[in-house]
């Protein structure tokens, strides 16, 4: 166990899971959550539902076999998973209309994410009692991990279609309330760990000198409940400045920079549902 | 790259995870790990890559009888007793391919445990190589 890496009890997990519940309105897609922001966003773009803009921290996986994709589940469980696209289909949905929020700054209301929700797969997987951390561990080496104890959902349609190959087609994540780059695309495996797991934000930071202390601050930070705001935009600030020439808020701020302009999603063997895709970027 | 830790053995997955003569492509704290489960007892982790176009071993065969991987992409033999190469890509010879790595690895109760080196650890190996020099004084060493 690391010695910066920040944990929390579930009782601190569950608290800002519920100072994420924001009013429950109805809107003209249906009832729609909010989730309060730590801090006024400065102008959010509201961006319109069919321009959802694809943004990743690391470069997109390349290939996805569909022949040989499982869904895996492993480490402190009794009933290891390993399913295909179509056993995961047949697991009991769950739908939700979510609003997301991606850097917190391009704000996209009213996703209809239909999936499974995740107590489904921990008492499928029955995990041992002290197994606090999961890690999700994603095609193209990217991985995230959260406390065990929060709402989570993994995502496999989007409006009713299935979703978009530059959004995680075939399984992404949604952890509501938490920054969209915490929330997983290309979803493969999910390792149940014994304590906190260093995902790709701790190591990536971390080797590019960031503070542990305001890592940590951050990590415990939730959208909406209180961190300090000086750890949030010094997290930013770093984060803008090592991801500058990556992370675009605009779509066609990647124009003539040497990078990728066009589709920011893999090509897909053996599955046809996406076999004519084009983003318009 | 290491992230500093306090332990050096991290949790790698259950042992009845690991079938007898199976694989596993696993997560170990911040590092990718292949276990071989050889025997009952013997499990070997190791890099989980070929050394020769870095495919993933995962995909190969293993034979538990002579102990040795093959690459499913161009069939490299790895033996995985020392982590030698055996056998090169494409049925040629074994070449000057290095060893693979493998992990020191433990098992307690159920559950199997791999042993990552600390940052002191990775400095003193790197201290050990020597430090490139310029062009000549290597010979100096």
């Amino acid at each position: 166990m690391s010695s910066w890496i920040p944990l929390q009890t579930e009782a601190e997990v569950l608290e800002s899971e519920r100072a994420k519940e924001g009013f429950v309105g109805v809107g003209d897609k249906g009832p729609t959550k909010r989730y309060p922001h730590a801090y006024p966003i400065p102008g959010p773009e509201t961006r319109a539902q069919r321009a959802w803009p694809a943004f990743t921290y690391v470069p997109p996986p390349a290939v996805i076999d569909m022949r040989k994709w499982r869904f895996e589940t492993y480490g402190l469980v009794n009933n290891p998973l390993s399913l295909t696209y179509e056993e995961l289909k047949a697991l009991p949905t769950a739908s939700s209309v979510e609003d997301h929020t991606c850097d917190d700054q391009i704000l996209t209301t009213g996703h209809r994410f239909e999936g499974i929700d995740f107590r489904t797969i921990i008492e499928l997987t029955q995990p041992d009692p002290d197994c606090e951390w999961i890690l999700f561990e994603c095609d193209g080496g990217h991985s995230v991990s959260h406390s065990i104890h929060k709402r989570m959902m993994l995502v496999y349609r989007r409006n009713g279609e299935p979703i978009d190959p530059s959004h995680g087609y075939p399984l992404r994540a949604w952890i509501p309330g938490d920054w969209g780059g915490l929330n997983p695309k290309w979803v493969r495996r999910i390792k149940f760990c014994e304590s906190r797991d260093p995902d790709f934000y701790m190591t990536y930071f971390r080797q590019h000198g960031a503070d542990p202390a305001i890592l940590a601050a951050v990590y415990k930070s939730h959208v909406g409940s209180g961190a300090p705001i000086e750890a949030i935009n010094h997290f930013l600030g770093f984060f803008y400045k090592t991801f500058w020439w990556d992370v675009r808020h605009n779509p066609m701020g990647a124009r003539g920079k040497g990078i990728a302009t066009g589709l920011r999603a893999p090509m897909y063997i053996g599955d046809d549902t996406w076999a004519n895709y084009k983003t318009c970027l | 790259m290491i992230v500093d830790s306090d332990t050096t053995w991290h949790f790698a997955c259950k042992l009845n995870q690991l079938p007898l003569g199976g694989m596993k492509h696993v997560r170990v704290f911040d590092t990718e790990v292949l276990l071989v489960r050889a025997s009952k007892e013997d499990i070997v982790a190791m890099e989980p890559w070929c050394p020769h176009n870095w495919a993933p071993l995962v995909d190969g065969k293993f034979n538990p009888g002579s102990m040795k991987l093959t690459c499913c992409e161009h069939g490299m033999q790895i033996d995985i007793k020392d982590g030698e190469i055996t056998r090169g890509p494409n049925g040629g010879p074994a070449g000057h391919y290095e060893k693979c790595f493998r992990f020191p690895v433990k098992v307690e109760r159920d559950r199997i445990y791999v042993h990552l080196k600390t940052p002191q650890e990775v400095d003193a190996y790197y201290a050990q190589c020597g430090v490139p020099g310029i062009l000549g004084s290597d010979a100096l060493k």
